[in-house]
């Protein structure tokens, strides 16, 4: 049954009908409680405003299949406020009106190795020895990230390896190794391992030389270079938070 | 290219995704020589790694001799690495590699 259409105006001394009565009485609450299907209503639902001090009351409006809310006594576009949603505070929190989401710095390291060991070969300068299928850790940090942070992971070596095709350069973040280079050549060579990680807590994050020879082999760092000038890799991390 | 891999390593904390950095959780030691990585996904329950392959841009000539690579050649590496892994199951992969299985930190019943 749908809604009278137009509602009937009554004048004195009319005695409805039947008829009359259930459309104009019976139907129209049946079609405003929903049981004849969905109410349409023509303009906009109001809200009361029930705090004991009210700001004002709220409409549920529509406009252009956009579900708005607007202040009852100007119309004015209020912003949504979920206060059943506890997500957070401050600038995490779902709440009215417009915020400004930061990202802040977490922490920033960086580790730098220090001098290879070695200095057998004049023009090879310094080198390190690395044991069958070992790796060599060439830098590494340990720092306490936020919950809620992100961390950017750099690994950078410069080298040369004795067994061309043997060796690989690594970036372990948090005990995972997350990145590895293809095997170096026997050329002086930066090789350069970025990644971006989750990681929360104390964590560590290492620049690691990996030799996949089935014999003990040589990193040569500073290869043509002076000794002083001899720094085999360097880790480095960037950490930010909201 | 994308390959899905199995991981070996030592698990010491599940929930946060951290491994032992003397033996870190990775990808089982296939022959990864010839090409670079990166981590893209990590699935601990599912043992299971999903890595974005490079090819290199050197090509050995020998033991102690490299150049740059053909566009061929790097095509080459890819190609060769998904010979090795395509329609074989993780058993499969894990005997082939020889790596072990990736030791995980007994759940508390």
């Amino acid at each position: 049954m749908a809604w009278p259409n137009p509602p009937k105006t009554w004048a004195d001394d009319t005695v409805p009908t039947e008829t009359e009565f259930n459309e104009q009485i019976r139907d129209a609450l049946r079609y405003l409680k929903g049981l004849d299907g969905v109410p349409l209503f023509e303009d906009a639902i109001e809200l009361k405003d029930k705090d004991g001090t009210p700001v004002g009351n709220l409409r549920l409006k529509v406009i252009d299949e956009i579900l708005q809310i607007r202040n009852a006594a100007d119309d004015a576009f209020k912003k949504l406020k979920f206060d059943s949603i506890p997500v957070g505070t401050g600038a995490t929190e779902v709440a009215q009106g417009d915020h400004t989401h930061s990202l802040l710095e977490d922490t920033v390291d960086v580790d730098v190795s220090g001098a290879g060991t070695g200095s057998s070969l004049s023009c090879y300068r310094l080198s390190d020895a690395i044991s069958p299928l070992g790796g060599l850790d060439l830098a590494s940090i340990t720092d306490t990230y936020d919950a809620n942070s992100r961390q950017v992971g750099v690994a950078v070596a410069k080298g040369r390896p004795s067994a061309s095709a043997q060796f690989k350069l690594q970036l372990l973040m948090g005990g995972v190794v997350v990145a590895e280079s293809a095997a170096l050549g026997n050329v002086d060579a930066t090789t350069v391992l970025i990644y971006t990680k989750v990681m929360s807590g104390s964590q560590t994050s290492i620049c690691r030389m990996y030799n996949a020879n089935a014999s003990f082999q040589y990193i040569w760092y500073s290869y043509n270079e002076a000794a002083t000038t001899n720094r085999g890799g360097a880790v480095g991390v960037g950490s930010v938070r909201i | 290219m994308r390959l899905v891999v199995p991981i070996t390593g030592t698990v010491l904390d599940e929930a946060r995704v951290v491994g032992s950095n003397d033996d870190p959780i990775r990808p089982i030691a296939l022959d990864f020589r010839n090409v670079s990585w990166k981590m893209m996904e990590l699935d601990l329950e599912g043992e299971l790694a999903v890595i974005e392959i490079e090819p290199s841009k050197l090509f050995f000539d020998g033991p102690n001799d490299c150049r740059p690579a053909t566009l061929v050649e790097q095509q080459k590496y890819l190609d060769d690495l998904w010979q090795l892994v395509k329609d074989k199951m993780p058993e499969e992969l894990y005997a082939l590699s020889g790596s072990p299985k990736l030791k995980k930190p007994k759940r508390k019943p």
